[in-house]
């Protein structure tokens, strides 16, 4: 094999360094929030899946729960978070769209520790909420997630603020926030998109008299 | 060709911390001048009591606390403001200071600002006035009537200039003495020529070094006068000025980086190949020499980065690490074009007769001519020059096209006109460079009329003195001309971007807010709930932007929130959101510069309801920089498209489309571009065939 040049070594290395800290800059937009449930901190960071969602995409509730750093609780990004697994068959999302409302089991992501989700494909433009009910750390949570028209916009700043949230729940920091499904009516080329809902709304008012197999 | 490769290594290593930075560095969205103002210049104010306890400017650049101010005087030159320049806006832009409203009366009172920028460095400053009670002109006033805006150009940018020069020389002679003797062996010949260059090689890069050093600093503290309001305390402002704003970042990255270049240089020429006996040892001062000469490229690339990180790319509002990167680049082929160019004329015919000297005896008799030499070197040089020009030309025009919006931007604005002039000094360099090459190709072809018969005494009847003596004058004249570029170039990174209009007005001047009364009003429909969109006044600027909902349509306790989101049609800016607040049931309304540029705008009105499905709402609105009143009567296209199960487009007036110059000037700036980089393709295929074919000639690379 050819040695390299000291200058060569160096050079790759640093494009290795600098690659991975690129790539670890990517950011999704979700929101999260520590809470200390039981005796312990979590952060639970919740949104949608395959953000940006569109309207008939596949998407859903998605959540990821980490255990707080004990030296650095108020750092979701610490070193010392731990993954919070073996959550799935304790966790729910309840989905609620309008006056339309949803159970759905959670299913741990694939190879992704502490990651669930919870597919489900948005049919309509509107504000989505997601309320992760179930139990962690043995006690019963109902934690309330609403998406935002358009997403969260600037610096994501942290709100340290405590607030009791129920028996044995509290939230210590909020940050961040995640955008609702968007329609597909501007993306759609070459024709505009017309969404299933749409599609259903238009054929109902073409009169009774149409009957659709 | 081990370390050309470890060199280009290098260089792209550069370039992935270039992104690195770019990724930490918060760009810019605006320039540093006011886009839009609470109190606008010129209002006349009935009474004292409607003058506004606070005083918002939203600017186009973000302006930094520490140093930029907005003061407020009464005609007696009291200050009524309370000095506290308060950041308020989202994306910093938007500052507010606090108005003691008890010390106003009757009279005419003058708004003064300054601003330092995060965004590029640049300090602007300007002054406008605004008159309470009975005056019925004020310009009938002694005070300044009309605002003006202060960016202190010609002393900034002759302080710069020798920092611009200097970094080019030391890129570009670090670039050029490593690329022109590249592939020349080491032993024989390249060691002795980079010995015999060294000593005025490192003159250079040691007075570039301190130049650059020198006038940072001086930079800076030209910049602390700048931004010390008259009477104010010169030191006060220089401590925050050096140790917490973006200019003492740079002027601190420029001192570190000219300090490694200084040790570096120190300690490169203290490595002599001469003293090594050995071919062992001589590689390893080879080695040495090849990361030191690697470290210099790394220290003066990050100075050049810190230009390009403050440059007018940084400030503009679409993909701003796209357009520094540009500057980046273009910077760098800048300095291997004319710092090549300089080292050529200043360090390689100088030392030509040793050069050609100590070769000979280590090649073939006629490659110790210096002619010979000579012709070797330019036609190395052509080659990389060529690749450069079209890289220059290439990045230079799309840095002209995201600076520029119309030919009236060139034509009339400052910027247009320094870039003008710098164009203008452009043409002849690449008149002559191109001189240069057809001059290389015309020896090469007279050359190669003997085909391999390398005599000396036929050689000498192509290639003589004379003709050696006329292209070191023309490359010298060349390289003065480029750094007349220089210091057009200088200027130009102090000289204001133009203020985009669509009416032909005056490019330089803020897009100044006028009193107009008149409303944008339009009723839509969604699932049979009617709502009103209110804009007022509906002008370039702050608008009060308010959402009704009769009461009798629908339960108003059943609405949640309301948002608007706003994003420029062309993808330019946004999307912004804006939440409103609740003002009465049903009501809900919210001001603020959110239309902060002309041109096409896509709104989208979301109610958001409980336990039904959101109303969302969508317009696309064409808003011109005039007023509204007479945007009324221009082309105003109107698109709604609801949610659900309807869509509809309306129009409001005469739908025409309004014609767009800047897609003209894309047009333009693409042909240009695609003319330039095919034109750069076509000369460094005819160099690099003259290049080959004379090294071949010459066989004096192996």
């Amino acid at each position: 094999m050819r040695k390299k040049s000291l200058p060569q070594v160096l050079a790759i290395a640093t494009i290795l360094v600098f690659s991975s800290v690129l790539a670890t800059q990517s950011v999704i937009a979700h929101e999260e929030r520590l809470y200390t449930i039981g005796d312990k901190d979590y952060w639970i960071t919740v949104g949608s899946m395959n953000e940006p969602a569109f309207v008939d995409d596949k998407s859903g509730a998605e959540a990821f729960i980490v255990l707080a750093d004990p030296a650095d609780p108020l750092n979701s990004d610490s070193n010392g978070t731990k993954n919070v697994e073996g959550l799935e068959k304790d966790l729910k999302f309840e989905v609620t769209a309008g006056d339309k409302k949803k159970e759905l089991q959670v299913e741990p992501a694939w190879q992704d520790p502490g990651h669930y989700e919870a597919t489900f494909f948005p049919t309509i433009e509107t504000t989505y909420n997601y309320t992760l009910l179930g139990t962690i750390n043995n006690v019963s949570i109902s934690l309330p997630f609403q998406c935002v028209p358009g997403g969260v916009e600037g610096e994501e700043t942290q709100d340290n603020s405590t607030k009791q949230i129920s028996e044995g729940v509290t939230l210590k920091a909020t940050r961040g926030g995640f955008g609702c499904p968007a329609s597909r009516a501007d993306a759609g080329f070459p024709e505009p998109y017309v969404s299933n809902n749409e599609l259903v709304n238009m054929i109902k008012q073409l009169g009774g008299n149409s009957t659709v197999k | 060709m081990e370390h050309a490769k470890a060199y280009f290594f290098l260089f792209f290593a550069l370039v992935l911390i270039f992104i690195y930075f770019l990724v930490f560095v918060n760009t810019a969205y605006g320039h540093s001048v006011p886009d839009t103002y609470s109190l606008a210049p010129n209002t006349l104010l009935q009474s004292s009591n409607a003058f506004p306890a606070n005083l918002t400017i939203i600017f186009s650049e973000r302006p930094d606390p520490k140093v930029s101010y907005i003061h407020v005087t009464d005609s007696d030159r009291n200050r009524i403001d309370d000095g506290e320049f308060k950041i308020t806006g989202e994306y910093e832009r938007q500052a507010t200071i606090l108005l003691d409203t008890n010390k106003v009366h009757d009279g005419v009172y003058s708004i003064s600002w300054l601003t330092l920028s995060k965004d590029d460095g640049h300090i602007a400053k300007g002054t406008y006035v605004v008159g309470v009670g009975a005056i019925t002109d004020l310009t009938q006033t002694g005070e300044s009537i009309v605002e003006h805006q202060e960016t202190l150009t010609p002393i900034i940018a002759i302080i710069k200039t020798p920092i611009i020069i200097s970094q080019v020389c030391i890129l570009g002679f670090l670039i050029g003495h490593v690329m022109i003797w590249h592939g020349i062996p080491r032993n024989e010949s390249r060691n002795a020529i980079h010995d015999l260059t060294l000593s005025r090689f490192r003159k250079i890069i040691v007075l570039s070094a301190v130049a650059i050093s020198g006038a940072s600093t001086i930079l800076i503290f030209v910049q602390a006068y700048e931004v010390t309001d008259s009477g104010g305390d010169y030191f006060k402002n220089l401590g925050p000025l050096l140790y917490e704003t973006s200019n003492g970042a740079v002027w601190i990255t420029r001192i570190m980086c000219s300090a490694v270049v200084l040790l570096v240089i120190y300690i490169y020429s203290r490595q002599s190949t001469a003293d090594a006996k050995t071919d062992v040892l001589r590689d390893i001062v080879n080695r040495k020499k090849s990361i030191l000469l690697s470290i210099l490229v790394v220290a003066v690339s990050i100075s050049v980065a810190s230009n390009s990180i403050v440059s007018h790319g940084a400030s503009i509002q679409s993909a701003p690490q796209v357009a520094i990167i540009t500057d980046f680049i273009h910077f760098s082929a800048v300095s291997l074009w004319v710092g090549g160019l300089v080292y050529l004329s200043y360090v390689f015919f100088p030392n030509l007769t040793h050069i050609a000297s100590n070769i000979a005896g280590k090649a073939q008799q006629i490659v110790a001519k210096p002619d010979a030499i000579s012709l070797f070197t330019l036609s190395r040089f052509s080659t990389a020059a060529s690749i450069s020009l079209g890289v220059i030309g290439i990045t230079g025009l799309y840095l002209a096209w995201i600076h520029t919006n119309s030919i009236e931007d060139l034509l009339y604005s400052d910027y247009g006109n320094v870039l003008i002039v710098k164009l203008s000094i452009a043409l002849p360099v690449l008149l002559l460079g191109g001189y240069h090459q057809f001059w290389i190709r015309r020896i090469f072809n007279k050359l190669s009329l003997f085909g391999s018969n390398k005599q000396a005494e036929e050689y000498n009847k192509v290639v003589n003195n004379k003709t050696l003596s006329s292209i070191k004058s023309t490359i010298k004249f060349e390289a003065i001309l480029a750094i007349c570029i220089l210091c057009a170039a200088a200027f130009l990174t102090v000289t204001p971007l133009p203020t985009y209009t669509n009416d032909g007005s005056n490019q330089n001047a803020p897009n100044t807010p006028t009193s107009f009364q008149s409303q944008f009003e339009q009723v839509f429909q969604n699932q049979g709930i009617p709502m009103t969109l209110t804009i007022s006044p509906f002008h370039l600027g702050f608008n009060n932007f308010t959402v009704s909902i009769p009461e009798a349509s629908q339960n108003s306790s059943q609405i949640s929130r309301v948002f608007i989101e706003f994003k420029k049609s062309d993808g330019s800016l946004g999307p912004i959101i804006a939440r409103l607040q609740k003002i009465n049931p049903g009501v809900y309304s919210i001001v603020g510069g959110y239309l902060s540029q002309p041109g096409q705008w896509d709104m989208r009105i979301t109610i958001q309801r409980m336990g039904a499905y959101d109303l969302n709402y969508r317009l696309t609105e064409t808003l011109n920089s005039t007023s509204a009143s007479e945007s009324e009567h221009m082309n105003m296209n109107m698109k709604m498209n609801m949610n659900m199960n309807m869509t509809m487009d309306s129009t409001l007036s005469e739908n025409q489309n309004m014609p767009s110059k800047s897609l003209f000037f894309t047009y333009v700036f693409t042909i240009l571009g695609i003319v330039v980089a095919s034109l750069s393709v076509v000369f460094y295929i005819q160099a690099r065939k003259s290049m080959k074919a004379i090294q071949n000639y010459l066989s004096l690379v192996k």
